[in-house]
């Protein structure tokens, strides 16, 4: 089923035209990739599905209902979530408090329990303690959960991250260039648990550069160039298209 | 009546212009706000009285008064403004941006280098208010079309338009000016280009410093009156007038500055001096609501932090 | 305890009451907002509370109720034009609110007194009332930083693009975050009134607003200690010598410019930053700190 569909979106800074019209689906249980060069509109693209920037034209459904105009909170409500392309952690707290402040949607209690700190507000912070410590097991963190995010290196910021849009219990799960800067051994565990996480229902939106991690991870993908589309469907017939290839090897000839 | 208020309005105006150009500058190169603008004016009057009549400070020296004539005065003010100025970078503003902090660190640096100047004037002055001596400045008053206008008031506006002249030119039509206007727009594109960011910083600094001084002589000779605390006032009417104008705009600074002087003339002649400043920080709050940005764009353009 | 309590009754009440404005000026900070609104919701508390007593003979106590409802409605209220601004914009127009209560308390006189203020207020508020309210502020505080609340302010201040993107509704708790500093400045407020005898407008100026930023910075803007660290110290170091007095301002004005350049998180949070630092070097060194290296 499709979770997310985009009609013809697209999106001016002044006069300059970052997205054009792209109309993209996402499946349920899917991990779909959206491909290309730098400067492509890609993270635009990001940001105005969660709503961080507002579409100047065109429709973004989720399941169905319009959350063109939601702003971002509203849009994370409903439970789309993202990991950013320049990693942004709060640096001054812990692992596990970074990924206890994803659970934000999640909480229940009151906000005057909250105010006057009264013991349900204290049984959820632990019930989220204890639901981040399974989140920090499956990323294999057990061993820096009380370090400042800040102190961490690259590749454990990344997870970090992750886990804290993993806490959102998410529908949909936007990762921008979630692999880059990292070994291969360490994207192919990654890789891995997209995949589980697909298999668990959840739609992935896999933003990336290393071409082979797209192609041997997503069902879908999605190429664009200057905010345009310029092909899509599958990563065989995606791989073998010739606009595709002279859009890459002009980025390979300029970079 | 109403004319001859209007004048009034924009002479004092014209001192809100001057305070105002130095308070702005900063912001819009350096984007802080420096609120240790008021004490260096205080300071500019101060130096301005020493240099007239030492005795009003130190009756005990036996230095004559006129001990300097006046011209000589208002420069050593501004020399001396502009020198505080560029202490005032080198102590409070050079170290955080170095480590690259908010705009939060700034504001609170320079408000503990402010408590420290004005510290150093109270004790100087032991709190009292001082004068220039009588005649410091010629006593003329002319009369035409039925206004009444000093000597006095009237360079105080033509300092003002020439003070402001001399900035334009100096901003928009010299070599150097398109460097601190580089820097305005980002630091880092600038270094890149090869300028030193340090010494436009150093610089602006000491112009800034050099207009509150002269804003502090002139200030202190129109009311007759220097003391300690004289530019924590105009500190919270050029927020009114850098808001008004657009924060960081040179031409703004000015053209708010006459309003404001304008504003609270007319307010205060024909409503209450009590609600004077209510109404005047009303229209900043106002302002800031309506149109953050002022009415003219400032030495760079980002009035609202974007939210993505 | 209680010939001690004699002899300093004065100085501890009157830290306890900056400990109060520096908690109001606290929460906002904390929550990421640039507000110093605090000496003006201040100010609107202890009118509040002095009025409805003296000419209205409400008991003080349901004037200082009053006083923390009437803070948290004016903070509450201010909160909605300032949502659309951020930075330096919400200073400055903190800057004017403080001016504006600062002018319009001069200008009806016939209500506040004006420049002479309001002389004879009852004074049923001693230290040992000031020590109850300290305690209750301390706990709200504990309570909510260790809250989703907290959790959501930290996140705001940090990182305001991420806390929407987690679902936080910014511009709400900018705004809860705008009526507790209110509650909390407008009943210190009201103690400070019914402790005084007397208040007048120009005690709610900008000398208060630079005091309770000057405590928050000085402690620390993120723990609970900090506060009332810098508050303590502002009021305690010019007592402790007769020279340090008279130097008042150039004493505050040198720790804030030494604080913020070489401590930029304040007394507490620096130390506690610093420990946790060091707390994850030495779990990095005894994992094999190879992994964390950067």
């Amino acid at each position: 089923m499709t979770l997310l569909q985009t009609e013809n979106v697209s999106k001016r800074f002044g006069g300059v035209e970052a997205v054009g019209g792209l109309t993209i689906a996402i499946e349920e249980g899917q991990i779909t990739g959206l491909i290309g060069p730098n400067g492509a509109g890609k993270t635009t693209m990001v940001n105005l599905i969660t709503g961080l920037l507002q579409a100047t034209a065109g429709r973004i459904l989720l399941r169905g209902e319009d959350i063109t105009a939601l702003p971002a909170n509203e849009v994370a409500r409903r439970g789309v979530s993202r990991t950013f392309q320049n990693i942004r952690l709060l640096k001054e707290a812990t692992v596990l408090d970074n990924i206890i402040v994803g659970y934000h949607i999640r909480e229940k209690t009151g906000f005057i329990d909250n105010l006057i700190g009264l013991p349900a507000a204290r049984r959820e912070r632990k019930e989220f303690s204890a639901r981040a410590m399974e989140l920090i097991k499956r990323f294999r963190m057990e061993r820096y959960q009380d370090h400042i995010a800040g102190s961490l290196s690259y590749g454990h910021q990344r997870r970090v991250e992750m886990m804290r849009a993993l806490a959102m219990d998410p529908k949909l799960l936007l990762l921008d260039e979630p692999v880059a800067g990292m070994n291969d051994v360490e994207a192919l565990e990654l890789g891995v648990i997209f995949r589980d996480l697909a298999a668990e229902g959840i739609g992935v939106l896999l933003i990336e550069h290393n071409m082979r991690f797209v192609m041997s991870h997503c069902e879908q993908i999605y190429v664009v160039n200057a905010g345009r589309l310029i092909a899509s469907g599958t990563p065989d017939a995606v791989s073998n298209d010739p606009t595709v290839i002279s859009a890459y090897l002009g980025e390979a000839v300029s970079a | 009546m109403l004319t001859q208020q209007l004048l009034n309005g924009l002479i004092v105006g014209s001192v809100y212009a001057i305070f105002a150009l130095g308070f702005t500058l900063i912001f819009g190169v350096h984007h802080i706000l420096n609120l240790a603008h008021g004490t260096v004016c205080m300071w500019g009057a101060f130096i301005g009285l020493i240099a007239v009549a030492p005795s009003a400070l130190w009756p005990d020296i036996g230095l004559s008064t006129p001990f300097l004539p006046l011209p000589v005065a208002i420069i050593l003010a501004m020399a001396g403004g502009g020198l505080i100025g560029v202490l005032l970078d080198l102590v409070a503003f050079r170290p955080l941006r170095k480590r690259g902090a908010t705009e939060f660190a700034a504001l609170v640096s320079s408000i503990g280098a402010s408590l420290i100047l004005l510290s150093l004037a109270q004790q100087l002055s032991r709190t009292a208010i001082l004068r220039f001596p009588f005649g410091t400045f010629p006593v003329e008053i002319y009369e035409f079309l039925g206004l009444r206008v000093s000597l006095l008031q009237i360079t105080i506006v033509v300092a003002m338009l020439v003070l402001f002249g001399a900035l334009v030119y100096y901003l928009y039509r010299t070599t150097f000016g398109r460097l601190v206007r580089a820097v305005a727009v980002s630091e880092r594109t600038a270094t890149l280009l090869g300028v030193n960011p340090t010494s436009v910083y150093l610089q602006i600094f000491f112009i800034s410093g050099a207009l509150a001084g002269a804003a502090g002589v002139l200030i202190g000779l129109l009311f007759n009156s220097v003391h300690f605390l004289m530019g924590e006032p105009y500190l919270m009417r050029a927020f009114v007038v850098v808001v008004l104008g657009g924060l960081g705009s040179v031409v703004g600074a000015v053209v708010a500055g006459l309003l404001l002087g304008v504003i609270q003339t007319l307010t205060v002649v024909y409503l209450s001096s009590g609600l004077s400043d209510a109404i005047i920080f009303s229209i900043l709050f106002a302002m800031l609501l309506v149109r953050p940005t002022g009415l003219f764009a400032g030495l760079r353009r980002d009035a609202r932090v974007t939210r993505a | 305890m209680s010939d001690w309590l004699i002899g300093y009754a004065p100085l501890v009440s009157q830290a306890i009451l900056a400990c109060g404005f520096a908690f109001s000026q606290y929460i906002v900070l904390r929550a990421g907002v640039f507000s110093v609104a605090t000496a003006g919701l201040a100010s609107i508390g202890a009118y509040t509370a002095a009025l409805l007593t003296m000419r209205l003979g409400f008991p003080p106590a349901i004037s200082l109720v009053a006083s923390l409802l009437v803070g948290a409605l004016a903070g509450g209220i201010l909160s909605i034009p300032l949502a659309r601004l951020r930075g330096v914009f919400q200073a400055i127009a903190t800057l004017a609110f403080v001016q504006i209560v600062l002018s319009v308390t001069l200008y009806i006189e016939p209500v506040t007194g004006g420049a002479l203020g309001l002389n004879g207020i009852p004074h049923v508020i001693g230290t040992w009332d000031l020590m109850l309210f300290l305690a209750a502020v301390v706990y709200l505080m504990l309570a909510l930083g260790n809250s989703s609340i907290g959790r959501a302010f930290d996140a705001a201040r940090q990182d305001e693009t991420v806390a929407v993107a987690l679902g936080i509704a910014v511009v709400r708790y900018h705004a809860l975050a705008f009526m507790l500093s209110g509650a909390i400045a407008g009943l210190t407020g009201g103690l400070y009134a019914f402790h005084r005898y007397s208040i007048v407008p120009e005690q709610f100026g900008f000398p208060l607003l630079v005091e309770s930023l000057a405590a928050v910075v000085l402690g620390g803007r993120i723990s609970v200690a900090g506060p009332i660290v810098g508050a303590v110290m502002l009021t305690i170091l010019p007592e402790l010598a007769r020279g340090l007095a008279e130097q008042r301002y150039l004493l505050h004005g040198a720790l804030l410019m030494v604080v913020i350049i070489y401590l930029p998180g304040g007394i507490v949070d620096t130390i506690k930053f610093r420990l946790g630092r060091r707390a994850s070097e030495r779990l990095a060194a005894s994992h094999g700190g190879s992994e964390s290296a950067p």
